[in-house]
């Protein structure tokens, strides 16, 4: 009996080990979500109520020929345009004098990266190579000889970025190579892996534009009820 | 993460090698419960801990030795926004701190019969990391600092050779710099030789 437990707690600290190995979460799509602001804490918004939008998403690519679907285009401008006037704002339509008439205007833009993940068995790290998200079709970085690789997996993340500026403030470039510079007063990004259907990866998108705006309540131009 | 396991199976390898006559030499399984700073981070009771012991006895009741550990902290939140610099970052929130404390251990016995009550004090230097990822992003910070580890248990002598041992130990490292305090009492149950 006294040599069986014995053998029993030997157990103890292997079962310890093997506890230890496997600590990170399971995490699911939409786990890997993010709603992400930037606004400096001093900015004051009072003195802005109206806003120009352009009806068109950047797609940033390095390739000026690549023609991007922008499926999801469509459904992010109405969105975004529709939580500003629903936070008060007033949007001016004008295209020809926006710049003068409108307090601020809103930029939309979006970027896809393809991240790919190696698992080199030999020395049991994990590791991630991002693409160059330059050029989305580079095979990645090589293997070294000698260190053999378990088959890797990867996948897209995607992000919409909405920028608002103030065109008033714009400060034209001084030199011929220089760019104009624009102060921006406030950003929100949605990130998220760009897995499952269209109508799964468009809820998402509702739900986390939703979100950016929920997070900024110095955006609203109505007035607190008395 | 890995690189804990490797760092304290390497330290134990060495406790081993060391060991000399009338040096005991325990491994244990060492759950933990977070406090304080520790606790504001990743809450909650963590299964996941493990250490390597050495003592070697100056007489018959007191021992110096050396305990190398590693404990795993870590908790999920969701629904709450994450502050970094100048952004607002909505998301799930994987939370992790792993634990590595490396101490030299005072023992007082208190020997009866096969039972062998003790008191000790670990001192030493402990490396923390904390890992909060959200999303494809990760921020991690990590931070060397003192560690202190009193402990009271229990060395029980199943045979000549094999111990059994429990024990309570609460491991403090106050703050630095930035870097928040950490405390956690751990519960330890395992087995050595002599």
């Amino acid at each position: 009996m006294k040599k069986f437990i014995k053998q029993l707690f030997w157990v103890l600290p292997v079962l310890a080990l093997l506890f230890s190995c496997s600590p990170e979460f399971d995490a699911t799509t939409e786990d890997m979500d993010l709603s992400i602001t930037r606004v400096n804490d001093e900015q004051d918004f009072t003195a802005y109520q109206t806003f120009f939008m352009y009806d068109t998403v950047i797609h940033i690519t390095d390739d000026e020929n690549a023609d991007v679907e922008g499926k999801f285009d469509d459904q992010i401008i109405s969105e975004v345009r529709q939580h500003f006037l629903d936070l008060g704002w007033t949007e001016i339509t004008d295209t020809t004098d926006h710049e003068n008439t409108a307090d601020v205007s809103i930029m939309l833009s979006a970027v896809a990266v393809d991240i790919y993940f190696y698992y080199y068995y030999w020395w049991d790290w994990w590791y991630w190579y991002p693409w160059d998200w330059w050029y989305p079709g580079y095979p990645g970085y090589p293997i070294f000889p000698g260190y053999p690789t378990n088959p890797s997996y990867g996948y897209s993340v995607g992000t919409v970025m909405i920028d608002m500026a103030d065109m008033a403030e714009l400060v034209q470039p001084v030199k011929k190579n220089e760019s104009p510079k624009i102060p921006i007063l406030w950003t929100g990004a949605v990130n998220g892996l760009l897995v499952g259907s269209d109508e799964y990866i468009s809820k998402r998108i509702t739900t986390q534009i939703d979100q950016v705006f929920k997070q900024s309540p110095y955006l609203s131009r109505t007035l607190p009820e008395n | 993460m890995k690189k804990y396991i490797i760092t304290t199976i390497l330290s134990f390898i060495v406790l081993i090698g060391t060991a000399q006559h009338y040096t005991e030499v325990f491994m244990s399984y060492l759950p933990a419960v977070p406090l304080g700073k520790t606790a504001d981070f990743t809450p909650g009771f963590s299964p996941r801990g493990v250490d390597f012991e050495a003592n070697h006895f100056l007489n018959d009741d007191i021992s110096i030795g050396f305990n190398v550990a590693w404990t795993i902290f870590r908790n999920k939140v969701s629904g709450e926004i994450f502050e970094y610099q100048d952004l607002d970052i909505y998301g799930t929130q994987f939370r992790y701190q792993n634990m590595v404390p490396l101490n030299v251990n005072f023992k007082k016995y208190f020997i009866n019969g096969d039972h062998s009550p003790y008191v000790g004090i670990g001192l030493g230097t402990q490396y923390v990391e904390m890992r909060n990822d959200l999303g494809v992003f990760s921020f991690t910070d990590d931070k060397w600092l003192f560690n202190l580890a009193p402990e009271v248990g229990l060395l029980y002598d199943l045979s000549g050779s094999t111990i059994v041992t429990i024990k309570a130990k609460y491991n403090y490292s106050p703050k630095a710099g930035d870097f928040p305090s950490v405390s956690y009492l751990s519960f330890g149950i395992g087995i050595g030789i002599n």
